[in-house]
């Protein structure tokens, strides 16, 4: 895996809010990478900042936040630098971006072919006809066949999982070194869901492409991902190769997280809850920020806050459980 | 803590909107009631030397054609024309609520007869069908009221019937008409309360459509007829004499139409935005 | 499609018939009437009882109304005892004038409450889009008769850049050389408050669509935000602006009447004025049946318009 190149690698990345200094940051600190080829799952609860991870790399913040310090280096290009002109034209050509909801993601009021097309000849120009002609190749590739050789087709003429083929469609428009799948399967039904992630992990493969895949679905990311990181709160708490990953995580918030999913095989055992919520904006517990859910919490827990470990098992925790698989 | 602090914000400047309006609305008010007991000029007063005078220490807003103050007469005219509008918007306001909930609530084939009457009515402007009407039939103040109440009730109409057939399938209404509610009885207690807040948001609306109205009128010359006073009538006399120079008989009194539609918009924006739960413009 | 369309076409001329009626018995219960104003108030009874029975208004009240369709059927409106002209013939001229103002208003209105809109929409709650939103309030609570007054004491009276109105010819017909120079002012005067209130209207669509993920989706591959704003969003939030456009007849009538009196602009509105004060009761009967009936068609032109632009329409 080292000898692939590093598609992108972020580093030290804190978003909060523009104009309160004193808000806490919803992204606090956060570095990894992701090489060519590579899936990168990133897991969450709502609100522990994976989406406007995804967010602060295409520099597209909602108002009223900001990146406060941080980098990000998508191949040799540091994004963080450039202008938003230049950082334009870095959206949908180098990376692109696949949305939760396929129903709304699309413009309805303009054919699918059409907005593919828009999106090859916005980066390479050419003519029309050679960006018609690209749209229909790529939904071939992405598996609709109807759409790409048949009449002009309209997001509302297609079922969610053909949608969400064709938001891929869009991304790989110009064939981009890194994907972002901001939870592209949650809208859909397990078998479309299959289907999706089937394509998504073929896409990799056959392109090189890097995929940062964003889900809360801990299963599905160990069982599609080569890595997992976990945020807790904005924080990365853990990080590593998942099928070690979810045989023994090493931070107990990855525990409860695996636990808490029903096996399909596991007819004993009960499933286990995280009691109480995350931390809400604003109040941040002292030391560790998981402590108050935490069931092995200790004294110093609620009073240092921990730091990511160097060696692996790479997690954020003072009293990890490091048992070998 | 951050996000209560968000909405706060909001929150004031929703409501600042709508307490311009009030306030606006409550100082014209006092101009043209409270202010002739205060000012020393009476509007019918002729002062004979002082013809077409500019705003002085004196006439502070100078005087018109015959010689008469035009503060005085624009605090009658005030009198008139936000007394005349709100009578209006009450009756059409009463109109309209009793015309929709009689649609709303009553059979589907009175529903049906009722609301392609009003789409005829609404198809003729509410000016011009005042414009008609005022044509073929000199009218005084009480029948200016009466006829720009009754031709202004189909928007209201229309919203009323909309708001009661939407109330009428709520669970509660449904349930007050299994225990043998009468209709009178639950048009009044529940639906009528149901869509008050709409319905106060749209009579605002209603009241700055009667001030327009009524000014566009009597600037006419339809409306109110001289001598008295009215800010439609002051401007309809003052265009031709502003031309050669007397700018303020129409810049005063066309302030006072701007402002108190004006104040009648804010209220309702505010209120709109209120009852929408997002902040004002 | 065929059974939704003739669906509203004839809830279209079930208007047009209601309509009719009602105007015709607004005339029937006038107190006095028409003979009336033709001879004064103060004519003899014995007069009246024969312009009347003239008039054929002697006639039991059906007759009359079957008359009344009798005659609209053949394109006759009457006629004007106070132009000494066929209504029909008087208003060809009047109506022809109102449409090349509207038409200007129209343009200018959509045109600039677009792009207002469009800037509303896209700053969201920022400044740019909180002091438009202020300018629309004031906008459209500014009266016509106000502003155009004061667009004449400005511009014609004091610069004397602009004609103070009329059209520049005879009464109904223009030069067509100084036309454009006394639209100006009017259209102006008009365009205000239309421009208020559909590009508010307008900005809250696009704020709406803003919202929306197909938005930001955009923007993610790399759109620029004039392309997002004129290629995307537009788009979307103009569907329901078209319906809006179809109401916009009325509302054009309606400050016509007022602007096209300021500026003796001898359009529709302006002749509805002066049969009104001259109590000329063919001219406005017709003229108030002619706006009703547009209107009805304007909305029929909305909802048709719709149509062919929604490809996803649904008919219920």
């Amino acid at each position: 895996m080292n000898t692939r190149r590093i598609a992108l690698a972020v580093c030290g990345l804190t978003v909060g809010h523009a104009r309160k200094a004193r808000a806490r940051a919803l992204v606090d600190d956060l570095s990894f990478e992701v090489a060519e080829g590579e899936m990168l799952a990133f897991v969450g609860e709502s609100g522990s900042g994976k989406s406007l991870t995804a967010a602060a790399i295409f520099g597209l913040l909602p108002f009223g936040l900001r990146r406060l310090a941080g980098s990000v280096h998508l191949r040799d290009t540091e994004l963080t630098a450039l202008s938003e002109r230049a950082l334009r034209v870095r959206r949908g050509r180098d990376m692109g971006l696949v949305f939760q909801n396929p129903l709304t993601a699309l413009n309805p009021s303009r054919s699918v072919q059409a907005q593919i097309a828009e999106t090859y000849q916005v980066h390479k120009g050419g003519t029309r006809g050679a960006a018609w002609a690209r749209a229909r190749s790529l939904l071939a590739e992405v598996g609709l066949a109807s759409a790409a050789n048949g009449p002009e087709t309209y997001p509302h003429q297609l079922s969610g999982g053909m949608r969400q083929r064709v938001m891929i469609a869009i991304a790989l428009a110009c064939d981009p070194i890194l994907l972002i799948a901001d939870e592209p399967t949650t809208a859909l039904d397990v078998v479309v869901q299959a289907q999706i992630l089937d394509l998504l992990t073929r896409l990799r493969q056959e392109r090189g492409l890097a995929v940062l895949f964003i889900t809360h679905d801990l299963a599905l990311a160990a069982a599609r991902a080569d890595r997992v990181l976990v945020l807790y709160a904005g924080r990365a708490v853990e990080e590593g190769d998942a099928a070690r990953f979810f045989r023994a995580p090493c931070h107990p918030y990855s525990r409860a997280l695996r636990d808490a999913i029903p096996a399909i095989h596991g007819l004993g055992g009960r499933l286990t809850e995280i009691p109480g919520l995350p931390p809400g904006p604003g109040a941040l517990p002292p030391g560790c920020r998981f402590a108050p859910r935490c069931p092995s919490a200790q004294d110093d827990c609620h009073q240092t806050e921990p730091t990511m470990r160097r060696t692996a098992p790479r997690c954020a925790c003072l009293h990890p459980s490091l048992e070998t698989p | 803590m951050a996000v209560r602090g968000w909405s706060q914000r909001y929150m004031v400047q929703a409501a600042s909107t709508e307490y311009l309006g009030v306030v606006l609305m409550l100082a014209l008010a006092f101009f043209s009631w409270i202010g002739p007991t205060l000012y020393a000029h009476d509007a019918l007063a002729i002062h004979a030397h002082h013809i077409l005078s500019a705003p002085d220490t004196r006439f502070p807003l100078g005087t018109d054609a015959l010689g008469r103050d035009v503060l005085a007469r624009l605090m009658r005219g005030g009198q008139a024309t936000l007394a005349i509008a709100f009578w209006a918007s009450a009756l059409g306001l009463f109109a309209g609520l009793m015309y929709g909930m009689v649609a709303g609530l009553g059979p589907a084939w009175i529903d049906r007869v009722l609301m392609r009457l009003l789409d005829a009515l609404l198809a003729i402007p509410t000016l011009v069908l005042m414009i008609f009407f005022a044509a073929i039939m000199p009218l005084d103040k009480i029948g200016l009221a009466t006829l720009l109440g009754l031709v202004s009730w189909p928007g209201i109409a229309r919203l009323a019937r909309n708001e009661t057939l939407a109330a009428r399938d709520r669970d509660y209404v449904r349930a007050a008409r299994q225990v043998g509610a009468g209709h009178f009885y639950i048009a009044h207690t529940h639906i009528l309360r149901a869509m008050l807040p709409l319905v106060i948001v749209n009579a605002t609306f209603l009241m700055a459509d009667m001030i327009l109205g009524l000014s566009g009128l009597s600037f006419l010359g339809l409306g109110i007829q001289p001598p008295h006073a009215s800010w439609g009538g002051l401007l309809n006399t003052g265009a031709g004499l502003a031309v050669i120079g007397s700018w303020w008989l129409i810049v005063f009194p066309g302030l006072a139409i701007f402002l108190a539609i004006l104040a009648m918009n804010m209220l309702g924006q505010g209120l709109l935005a209120r009852l929408n739960g997002e902040a004002s413009p | 499609m065929i059974a939704a369309l003739t669906k509203r076409l004839g809830d279209a001329l079930l208007s047009v018939a209601l309509l009719v009626t009602l105007v015709f018995f607004m005339v029937y219960a006038t107190p006095g009437g028409p003979a009336y104003s033709i001879l004064g108030v103060h004519a003899s009874p014995n007069a009246v009882a024969a312009l009347n029975r003239q008039m054929g208004l002697d006639h039991p009240v059906w007759q009359q109304y079957l008359t009344w369709w009798a005659h609209l059927a053949h394109g006759n409106l009457g006629y004007s005892y106070t132009e000494h002209a066929p209504v029909a013939s008087l208003i060809g001229t009047y109506f022809h004038n109102t449409l090349l103002l509207d038409a200007v208003v129209a343009v200018a209105a959509i045109g600039l409450a677009t792009l207002l809109g469009l800037a509303q929409g896209a700053y969201g709650r920022r400044l740019p889009a909180r002091l438009i939103g202020a300018w629309q309030i004031l906008g459209y609570s500014l009266p016509t008769f106000f502003v155009g007054t004061v667009l004449i004491l400005v511009f014609a009276a004091d610069l004397a850049w602009l004609p103070p109105g009329g059209i520049g010819g005879e009464t109904a017909t223009a030069h067509s050389a100084t036309l454009w120079h006394h639209l100006i002012l009017p259209a102006a005067t008009l365009s205000l408050p239309l421009t208020a209130g559909l590009s508010r209207f307008f900005g809250q669509q696009v704020r709406d669509e803003y919202r929306q993920d197909y938005v930001r989706a955009a923007a993610a591959r790399g759109l620029g935000p004039i392309r997002i704003a004129f290629g995307h969003v537009l788009r979307n939030a103009a569907r329901p602006l078209t319906t809006l456009i179809g109401m916009m007849v009325p509302s054009l009538f309606v400050g016509g009447v007022l602007t096209e009196s300021v500026f003796n602009y001898p359009g529709l509105g302006w002749l509805l004025w002066r049969s009104a004060l001259e109590q000329d009761y063919p001219t406005l009967t017709a003229i108030v049946l002619l706006i009703g009936i547009l209107t009805v068609l304007g909305n029929l032109a909305a909802d048709l318009l719709n149509t062919l632009l929604d490809v996803r329409v649904r008919y219920d």
